[in-house]
């Protein structure tokens, strides 16, 4: 586009151009303007004395309206001044109108200014380009540095900013080492980042503080378009977190290892497809007598007696189904062959690699089996004991109501044993026993832990009484207290005892009645003797016959007495409190 | 005149009666005895005594096994039959072969009684008693 007021003048660049050029001519800015707005031109070709424009305004005024057209202005006979300010006002180049008139460089001109635009629109475009490259790196969350080749800082983002602590328009120009941000380590490449390739890695850094932290340093070249080296660009990612939560990690780790390691329970992990042992903790390898490397080598199918396979399968079907198996009880063969019984229980998980793998957990039993077992045949007995023991074990709450028997109460009493429970001791007890029942229940709850015994007649199913003998102990458990005892029946013992009694009582009537019978002449013999009616006026001889006849009555009597006194000893030997007390008993229940 | 010691002798063994009759006449001729097979006759003799109190006994040495009526039925029989003043004056000694302590213990039980002998009674005993 021509924009030229003068007719002529226009006609000759026309001319002038028209082999290289189609020139389109607008006479005023305001022609101009509307012609840009709705042509595509390649170059402007102005004279900045317009009709409705002039001088340099007219240069803003195209400028304004097509900032990136190619713009040659025509200036005066030597106002080099001119055009020079135009050139800063946005053209590309200026010519002496004059000069342009009379020969052909006009062409050239333009061409030139075209050329010259397209440079300057590239180079903006590489521009921003490398602008926006910048501001991303600038955005980076990862500090962003560069030296040049003589180790000067050139490049230092936010991120730089914010992790050591140094503004950029401190750390531009200077260089690493002088900033002394990296600490005094052997491994630290970061000053020698000039001189040689750096290595990539972590990095013990501090910052404008002398806070130290560790970077994971990545190092890249910044080649120049001959290929050399124009720069290096140093990415620092602050791990220091990262190395304190790994650091946490191993110990966390180290503390389950531990765990593992040294739990009394045996752990054992395993590849789920194959079951195959892939490890396990000492106290499992103790359990089954293998080595860890003989271990590793089988699975658990190679160290479980072929009954239990059932078991395992339904084990490792649930563990498909839930990711773990419940505890169940089964059996290892160990090295030495013998069998320990076991119960495990697990869980599956996945490796990192991908793998399945399960772990499993396996309680020894065996001793606590030994011991169940041996509880086992304690209770046994004991039940045995007291299922074929005569004695009625029972428990009672304290005010006497009874909460459990032995099945064996049937016998005693003809009561079943669910029948008496809650039944109150004094309904199975004879009226006349209540007192001594109760003497006996209080004395017990008054010395805990210490039995009581006690005679009484026990109510039959047929209301009949029978003796028996009940001990009664008061004990705590927990926080309430409870009542055991034992009843046996005296019943028989009790009744052969009165006719020991019986008997004896009627073997000492006789002695006694046998010793009237005897005593009575005898006494008749000594009162006749003592009256000596016979001995006055006899002979001396006589006399003495006499004593000696009085002497041996006498003896004969002291006999009597000791027979009758070893025959009424029969009786001492029985308790006398006991049969006192039967017999007082017999009488006030007949 | 001093009143004659009464002493009765209730029982059945005819040689006791003659023993226990000459050992009291020798320690005191004066004392009256009077002699009973049985409880029964010597009950019947109370009944006969009626008001007359010298003939009210001072001791009765009572026998416990007797045939018809036993010393028991005797003691038993004879707070019924006679006045306070029998039972003040009476002394009842049981007199026994028995050396049975139950019979002993039964004596004791009844407050008429004195003492419970057995038999043979010494000489010594009968002078303590005749010389009172």
């Amino acid at each position: 586009m021509v924009v030229e007021d003068n007719p002529g003048d226009a006609e000759i660049i026309r001319i002038l151009v028209q082999d290289e050029f189609q020139p389109v001519v607008a006479e005023t800015l305001h022609e101009a303007r509307q012609l840009l707005k709705n042509s595509a031109f390649d170059v402007i070709l102005l004279d900045m004395g317009l009709p409705d424009s002039d001088g340099l305004e007219t240069v803003i005024h195209i400028r304004t309206t097509a900032p990136q057209l190619p713009l040659v202005v025509f200036t005066g006979l030597d106002d080099k001044e001119t055009g020079l300010q135009a050139i800063r006002c946005g053209a590309q180049d200026y010519i002496v109108k004059h000069e342009a008139m009379k020969s052909r460089v006009l062409s050239k001109i333009l061409q030139y200014a075209i050329e010259r635009q397209e440079f300057v629109t590239t180079s903006r475009k590489q521009l921003d380009n490398i602008r926006i490259k910048a501001k991303l790196l600038e955005n980076v969350a990862d500090a962003a540095i560069a030296v040049d080749l003589e180790g000067k800082i050139i490049y230092w983002n936010k991120a730089a900013e914010a992790l050591y602590k140094f503004k950029a328009a401190e750390a531009m120009g200077r260089t690493i080492a002088s900033l002394n941000i990296s600490t005094p380590n052997p491994d630290s490449s970061l000053t020698d980042l000039a001189e040689s390739q750096p290595l990539d890695g972590e990095m013990e850094m501090c910052d404008k503080s002398g806070r130290q932290f560790t970077v994971w340093m990545t190092n890249s070249p910044v080649p120049d378009d001959a290929g050399g080296v124009l720069a290096n660009l140093s990415i620092c990612r602050d791990i220091s977190l990262e190395r304190i939560n790994k650091r946490l990690l191993e110990a966390s780790e180290e503390k389950f290892r531990k765990i593992f390691e040294f739990s009394p329970v045996g752990y054992s992990l395993s590849e789920c497809q194959s079951g195959i042992y892939l490890d396990a903790n000492q106290s499992m390898l103790d359990l089954i007598g293998y080595s860890k490397n003989e271990f590793v080598k089988m699975s658990f199918r190679d160290i479980t007696p072929a009954k239990y396979n059932k078991k395992d399968e339904l084990a490792a079907l649930e563990m498909k189904e839930h990711g773990y198996f419940d505890p169940y009880q089964k059996e290892y063969i160990r090295k030495d062959g013998t069998i320990v019984s076991v119960i495990v229980s697990g869980f599956k998980f996945t490796h990192i690699d991908g793998q399945n793998l399960f772990w499993t957990i396996v309680l020894d039993v065996s001793e606590l089996e030994a011991r169940t077992n041996d509880l086992r045949e304690t209770e046994e007995r004991f039940k045995t004991y007291i299922e074929d023991a005569s004695d009625v074990v029972y428990t009672a709450e304290t005010n006497g109501n009874f909460s459990w028997f032995s099945p064996n109460v049937e016998q005693l009493t003809g009561h079943s044993a669910g029948s008496l429970i809650g039944k109150n001791c004094r309904d199975l007890v004879h009226q006349d026993d209540q007192a001594n029942l109760i003497a006996t229940l209080s004395t017990a709850r008054l010395h805990m832990g210490e039995s009581q015994s006690a005679n009484f007649r026990t109510r039959q199913k047929d209301d009949t009484f029978i003796w028996t003998q009940a001990s009664v102990l008061v004990r705590k458990s927990d926080k309430s207290k409870y009542v055991i005892g034992i009843i046996r029946n005296i019943d028989k013992e009790r009744k052969s005892e009165l006719q020991v009694l019986d008997q004896n009582k009627r073997l000492k009537e006789i002695a006694f009645i046998q010793s009237h019978i005897l005593r009575r002449p005898l006494s008749n013999i000594l009162g006749v003797l003592s009256l000596r009616i016979f001995t006055e006026n006899q002979s001396v001889e006589a006399a003495r016959f006499y004593e000696i006849l009085q002497s041996e009555a006498n003896v004969m009597d002291k006999i009597i007495l000791e027979i009758v006194e070893k025959t009424a000893m029969i009786e001492k030997d029985t308790n006398l409190e006991y049969v006192t007390e039967s017999i007082e008993n017999l009488k006030n229940g007949a | 005149m001093e009143r004659k010691l009464n002493i009765w002798i209730v029982d059945d063994d005819p040689i006791f009666q003659m023993i226990f009759k000459m050992m009291i006449e020798r320690v005191n001729a004066l004392i009256a005895v009077g002699q009973f097979k049985n409880g029964q006759e010597a009950i019947d003799a109370i009944k006969n005594i009626g008001k007359d109190e010298d003939r009210i006994p001072d001791y009765i040495f009572l026998d416990i096994n007797m045939p018809i009526k036993t010393g028991w039925d005797f003691l038993n029989e004879l707070p019924a039959i006679v006045d306070p003043s029998f039972i003040a004056r009476t002394k009842v000694y049981i007199v026994s072969s028995s050396i049975n302590p139950e019979d002993e213990e039964k004596a004791r039980t009844y407050s008429l009684t004195e003492d419970f002998l057995i038999k043979p009674l010494s000489e010594s005993l009968i002078e303590s008693i005749a010389k009172a």
